[in-house]
C-alpha cells in the first residue's frame, strides 16, 4: 500500500468520521432544544396541544401563547440549569425512547417528572424580575422559595393541562 | 487491502449512513440511532484501522 493510500485511509477512517460526528453531535444537540423535537414523540402530543390551545389556563400555555419564552419552550422550563443539566436532559430524552420501544423501565400510568420541579428553573427568568421581587406575597416566602424549600408550583397551578 | 481495513471501511460507511437521518432531521429516534449505533461504528472503524496499522508495523518489524 502506498503512502498516499495510507494517508487517504487515515483521513477516511479517522479524521472524516471524527469531524462528521462532531458536526452531527453539535447540530443534534442544538436541534434537541426545539419544541418541534419534543413534539415529534407522539406521547407528548397532549402536552403540546395544551401548549398551543388558546383557551388553556395552564402556565405552560400562557408562557407559550404570550411569548414569555420566545423559543425552545419545553427545554427552557424543563432543563436543569446545573452544570450537567443540558446533558442530563438529552440523556433522559434518549432513555425515554429506549424505554418506550423496549418496555424496560417504562413508567406505568401518567407521565411524571423524575424529581420535583426545581424553583431554579423559574427563578432563572423571574428571579431578577421587579414584579417578582416587589410582590408582597413573594416577599413573605422569598427565602423558602430561593432555597427551594417551597415550590413555585404549590401556588402557581395548573402547570400543564394535557389534552387529547 | 487487509481484512481489518475492509471491515473498518464497512463500519465507518455504516456509521456515516446511519448518521445522515440525524443530520437531515433530528428526532429522538434519529438522535438515538446516531449516539447508540453511528458513534460506536465510527469507533470500531477507527480501532480496526489502528489494529491494521499496528499489524503492518509489526510485519515491517518497526514495532
Amino acid at each position: 500500500m502506498s503512502t498516499a493510500e495510507k494517508l487517504l485511509l487515515a483521513l477516511v477512517l479517522g479524521l472524516a468520521p471524527a469531524l462528521f460526528a462532531l458536526a452531527v453531535f453539535a447540530l443534534s444537540f442544538s436541534r434537541a432544544e426545539r419544541l418541534s423535537f419534543c413534539a415529534s414523540c407522539h406521547t407528548m402530543t397532549p402536552w403540546v396541544s395544551d401548549l398551543k390551545n388558546p383557551n388553556s389556563s395552564s402556565l405552560a400555555s400562557k408562557h407559550f401563547r404570550n411569548r414569555w419564552i420566545v423559543t425552545n419552550q419545553c427545554y427552557t422550563c424543563h432543563v436543569n440549569y446545573e452544570f450537567m443539566g443540558p446533558i442530563n436532559a438529552k440523556l433522559d430524552g434518549m432513555r425515554h425512547v429506549v424505554a418506550y420501544y423496549t418496555g424496560i423501565e417504562m413508567a406505568q400510568g401518567a407521565i411524571k417528572l423524575y424529581e420535583p420541579f426545581p424553583n431554579g428553573n423559574c427563578l432563572r427568568c423571574h428571579g431578577a424580575a421587579q414584579n417578582f421581587n416587589q410582590s408582597p406575597t413573594h416577599a413573605a416566602v422569598m427565602q423558602q422559595v430561593r432555597a427551594n424549600q417551597l415550590s413555585c408550583t404549590v401556588c402557581h397551578q395548573p402547570i400543564h393541562t394535557p389534552q387529547g | 487491502m487487509s481484512k481489518l481495513i475492509q471491515w473498518a471501511l464497512v463500519a465507518s460507511t455504516l456509521g456515516f449512513l446511519l448518521a445522515i437521518p440525524c443530520l437531515l432531521e433530528t428526532t429522538p429516534i434519529t438522535m438515538l440511532v446516531f449516539f447508540l449505533v453511528s458513534l460506536p461504528l465510527f469507533g470500531i472503524g477507527l480501532l480496526l484501522y489502528l489494529a491494521a496499522v499496528v499489524r503492518d508495523l509489526r510485519t515491517h518489524k518497526v514495532l
